[in-house]
C-alpha cells in the first residue's frame, strides 16, 4: 500500500531520487480521484516538465480536475467576501478556518484544492448575533432534528451546519476547535491572541501560521471519517513546509502545541505525513515530541488503523483490516469529543436510526 | 450617495454584445446577467477605472448629453442600486 | 476486434469488458443479464473491446446485498467503488447503467463545455436542441437521427473547450412514455430496448443509434445552429429567430458545468452562439419538423 502509484508520486515531491518515469498514471489518476487529490496532481505534475509526455487520455481527467479546482476556488473566494460583508456590518470578527484560510493566505495547500465546505471561529459571545445575522441574509440550518441541534450546540463546538438559500455553499460557524466536551482542551483565547488580521479586511482573521498547522493536525487526528484523510495529510506536509520549514520555525512548533495541550495530534501529523510523505523533519524534532506520544502498545494500535485509513479508500489501497481500521477510528473520534455518559446514547441512537433506515442521522 | 464614494467593478467583467442588449459575465461572482447596451458601457468605464460618485455624475450626463439635475442624479442612485444588486459594483 | 456474446456472462462479471464510447474508454462489470443485453444490442459490437489498460471510467452494476437480494431486489451503479445514487428497483438497471454514465460524463469533462442538449449533423449543418423540460426534444432528436440526420449525443452536447467543436458520443437515444409508442411508430425498424415501467421519470427506452453514427463517433461537428425546440398540441410548426444575448443565457442555464469553466466557458459560449444562427422552434407535427431541418443551411 505504501508503494501506491498516488503515494509513490506524492513522496517524489519530497524526494528528488524517487523514480516517476513509470508509475502506472491510470490507477494513479483513480487512487487520486476517490482521495479527493486530483486536482492537486494536476497542479504539481503542470508544473513539472513531466506533463508534456503524459499520454492525452491521462491529461485530459488531470485537466477535467484542475478546471474544477480552479472554479471551486473562485466560489470560496466569493463566499469570504459576501460572508464578511455580512458579519462586518455587525462588527462581528471572526476567523477562517481550514480551506477558506489557505484559500485567503494564497497558500500552497490552497493549490489544486476543493473546498466542500466554509468553516470560521467566531468568539462565544458573538454566536447568537452571528446566528441571526446569517439566518436573517439568506443561511438557513440544514437539520430540523431537535437531537442533532443539541449535539452541535450543547456538545460539539459548533452551530448546525448552514447552507446557502442560493449559492448552495455550507457554512460550519465554530466558537471553539474542539467540542467543550473533549478530553484535550486548547484555549481559544490563545489562538484569538495570536491571530493574524487579513490586510483590508477589518475583522477578518486567520489563524497564526504554526496554529494553522496545529488546528489542521487535531481536526484531522479527532476526525472519524477519513474520506479525505490523505488530502489532509497533504495539506498538513504543504502547511509543514511553507510555514514551519521556510521560517525554521519547528522548536516554535512544538512549545505552541505544548502551550494549546496539542503535543498528541502534532506527534501524530509529524509521524505519519514523515511514513507517508516523506515530509522532510528535522530528526531533533521527531525526537523531540516522542514526548507526546502515546505508549508502545497503544502506538503500535495506531499506526495500525491510521497507515490503513489514511489511504485512499480505493479498492487498490484496501486490504482485509481496512474496513475494521476506519470503525474503530470513527467509534475512538466520538470516544475524544464525548464522554463516556454521552457517547454510549449518543451511538446507540445512530445506530437505531440507521436501521430504520433514515438517511440523516 | 457621499460625493467622495467610489464606485469601481467586482473583478472581472466579460461581455458579449447583441445590438442593444450586452450579456455580461462576473468571474468574481460566476455569475451571468443580461443588460442594456447603456449600462454595459458604464460598466465597462466602471471595469477600467473606478470613479467618485461627483465624477460618475458628470460621466453619465457626458453620455446621455444633460445637465447634472436632480432627475439626472435619481436616475444615478437607481442605476448603482441595480448594479450593487447583481454584485456588479462595489463601493467605498 | 472483440466476439461478444451476451450468455457468456463470465465475461462480465468481474473484470467486464471495455466500452467506446465516443473518445472514453468505459469498464463495464456486471452479472446482470438486462444490462447485458442492453449493451450487446444497442452497442455496436466495434465498440467493445478486452479490458487493457487505458480506461476512463470504471462503473459496475450490481445487485444490492443484504436483505434486499431476496425482497424488493434493487440494483446499486458504482463509478469505481463509489456510489453516487441510491439504488434503483432491479428492473430499471439497463436505464441506471445510462444515467450512471450521464453522470460520469458530466462530472468528469471540464474538457467540454457539457450542454444539457441533443446535437445532430448532416451536410455541415450541425444543431444544438438545447433540453429545456417540456422541449420534446428526445423525440425530434431521436426523428432525425431516423431520417438520415447523424446523432451526436442525445443528452449531451459536447463543446470542446480546446477547439469549439462538439464532439461525439452516439449512444442509444433516451426515450420516454409518449416517444416511445411516437418512435416506435414512425420507425419501427430501428432497434429498440426493453421498455422500464415506473421509473421516476415514467416508462423509458433507449433507441439503438443507426450504424453510421457509431461509425463517425470519432468525426468533430463544426456548430451552425442553436434551435430552442417546444413542443405544443395545435402548435403550428414555427421556426423564429432569438436574439443572441438570450440565447446564450439560455444556453448557460442549461450547462451541466458552465460554472466549472468560469471565464473560459463564457467566451466559448459566446463564441457558439455568435458564429451559429439561434432559433426559437415550435411545433407539433414530427412530419413539418422534419422537413425545416432539412431545409436549414
Amino acid at each position: 500500500m505504501l508503494n501506491s502509484p498516488l503515494i509513490v508520486f506524492l513522496k517524489s515531491q519530497n524526494n528528488q531520487e524517487m523514480a516517476t518515469d513509470y508509475l502506472d498514471w491510470e490507477l494513479l489518476i483513480r487512487q487520486a480521484r476517490r482521495a479527493n487529490l486530483l486536482s492537486r496532481v494536476a497542479v504539481i505534475l503542470k508544473q513539472s516538465s513531466q506533463y508534456e509526455s503524459l499520454n492525452e487520455n491521462f491529461k485530459k481527467h488531470l485537466k477535467s480536475a484542475f478546471l474544477a479546482s480552479e472554479a471551486n476556488r473562485r466560489s470560496v473566494k466569493w463566499e469570504v467576501i459576501k460572508i464578511h460583508e455580512l458579519l462586518h456590518n455587525k462588527n462581528i470578527s471572526f476567523c477562517l478556518l481550514k480551506g477558506a484560510a489557505y484559500s485567503e493566505m494564497d497558500g500552497d495547500a490552497s493549490k489544486g484544492r476543493i473546498f466542500s465546505d466554509i468553516d470560521i471561529l467566531v468568539r462565544k459571545n458573538d454566536l447568537f448575533e452571528t446566528e441571526k445575522t446569517l439566518v436573517l441574509n439568506g443561511w438557513f440550518s440544514s437539520y430540523l432534528d431537535v437531537y442533532k441541534e443539541r449535539y452541535y450546540r450543547e456538545w460539539m463546538h459548533e452551530l448546525p451546519p448552514l447552507r446557502h438559500i442560493k449559492r448552495g455553499t455550507e457554512l460550519d460557524v465554530h466558537h471553539a476547535i474542539l467540542p467543550p466536551t473533549s478530553r484535550l482542551k486548547p484555549r481559544v483565547s490563545d489562538l484569538w491572541a495570536s491571530a493574524i488580521s487579513i490586510p483590508n479586511k477589518p475583522g477578518l482573521f486567520v489563524l497564526s501560521p504554526l496554529d494553522m498547522v496545529l488546528h489542521s493536525a487535531t481536526h484531522l487526528f479527532h476526525e472519524g471519517e477519513f474520506v479525505n484523510g490523505l488530502r489532509d495529510i497533504s495539506d498538513l506536509d504543504l502547511l509543514l513546509k511553507e510555514y514551519v520549514l521556510k521560517g525554521g520555525k519547528w522548536q516554535s512548533l512544538v512549545f505552541r502545541a505544548e502551550e494549546l495541550n496539542l503535543g498528541r495530534p502534532l506527534f501524530y501529523s509529524l509521524r505519519y505525513t514523515s511514513i507517508l510523505l516523506n515530509t522532510p523533519i528535522p530528526e531533533s524534532i521527531i525526537r523531540s515530541v516522542d514526548q507526546f506520544a502515546p505508549p508502545g502498545l497503544m502506538l503500535q494500535l495506531m499506526d495500525a488503523l491510521f497507515l490503513r485509513a489514511l489511504m485512499p479508500d480505493h479498492s487498490s489501497c484496501n486490504d482485509r483490516w481496512t474496513g475494521l481500521a476506519r470503525w474503530l477510528l470513527y467509534v475512538r473520534s466520538h470516544w475524544l469529543r464525548m464522554p463516556m455518559h454521552l457517547l454510549i446514547p449518543h451511538l446507540l441512537r445512530k445506530s437505531w436510526m440507521r436501521l430504520i433506515g433514515k438517511k440523516t442521522y | 450617495m457621499k460625493a467622495n464614494s467610489f464606485l469601481s467593478a467586482m473583478g472581472s467583467l466579460f461581455f458579449y454584445i447583441d445590438g442593444d442588449e450586452v450579456v455580461i459575465y462576473s468571474s468574481i461572482t460566476g455569475d451571468t446577467h443580461l443588460v442594456d447596451l447603456e449600462t454595459a458601457k458604464v460598466l465597462k468605464k466602471l471595469n477600467l477605472d473606478s470613479m467618485k460618485y461627483s465624477d460618475f455624475l458628470v460621466y453619465l450626463a457626458d453620455q446621455h448629453a444633460c445637465i447634472i439635475d436632480s432627475e439626472l442624479e435619481s436616475y444615478s442612485k437607481v442605476l448603482i442600486e441595480e448594479l450593487k444588486s447583481l454584485d456588479l459594483i462595489d463601493i467605498n | 476486434m472483440f466476439d461478444l456474446t451476451v450468455e457468456d456472462y463470465s465475461l462480465w462479471g468481474e473484470t467486464g469488458v471495455v466500452l467506446q464510447v465516443g473518445r472514453y474508454r468505459i469498464q463495464v462489470s456486471t452479472e446482470i443479464p438486462s444490462v447485458s443485453r442492453h449493451l450487446s444490442e444497442l452497442y455496436a459490437k466495434d465498440c467493445f473491446d478486452k479490458v487493457d489498460g487505458n480506461i476512463d471510467f470504471h462503473v459496475s452494476l450490481k445487485a444490492s446485498k443484504g436483505f434486499r437480494r431476496w425482497f424488493r431486489k434493487q440494483v446499486v451503479f458504482t463509478f469505481d467503488g463509489y456510489t453516487p445514487f441510491l439504488p434503483l428497483p432491479f428492473n430499471q438497471a439497463p436505464a441506471l447503467f445510462e444515467w450512471g454514465l450521464n453522470w460520469c460524463i458530466a462530472n468528469h469533462s471540464h474538457q467540454y463545455l457539457v450542454v444539457h442538449a441533443a446535437a445532430i449533423e448532416k451536410n455541415g449543418v450541425t444543431i444544438i436542441f438545447p433540453g429545456t423540460p417540456g422541449s420534446g426534444k428526445s423525440t425530434l432528436c431521436a426523428s432525425l437521427v431516423c431520417s438520415g440526420w447523424r446523432l451526436l449525443s442525445d443528452e449531451m452536447a459536447l463543446i470542446s473547450v480546446d477547439t469549439g467543436m462538439v464532439h461525439a458520443l452516439a449512444r442509444p437515444i433516451s426515450l420516454k412514455n409518449e416517444s416511445i409508442h411516437i418512435i416506435k411508430h414512425f420507425f419501427p425498424e430501428n432497434a429498440m430496448g426493453e421498455v422500464v415501467n415506473d421509473t421516476a421519470k415514467g416508462s423509458v427506452s433507449h433507441l439503438r443509434p443507426p450504424d453510421e453514427s457509431v461509425i463517425n463517433v470519432l468525426l468533430p461537428a463544426k456548430p451552425t445552429h442553436v434551435i430552442f425546440p417546444k413542443y405544443m398540441k395545435g402548435s403550428e410548426t414555427l421556426l423564429k429567430k432569438t436574439r443572441k444575448g438570450r440565447a446564450l443565457l439560455k444556453v448557460a442555464e442549461n450547462c451541466f458545468n458552465y460554472n466549472v469553466l468560469g471565464d473560459k466557458g463564457f467566451e466559448l459560449l459566446s463564441q457558439t452562439i455568435d458564429r451559429c444562427k439561434c432559433y426559437e422552434f415550435n411545433y407539433e407535427k414530427l412530419e413539418e419538423a422534419l422537413i425545416v431541418m432539412d431545409g436549414l443551411d
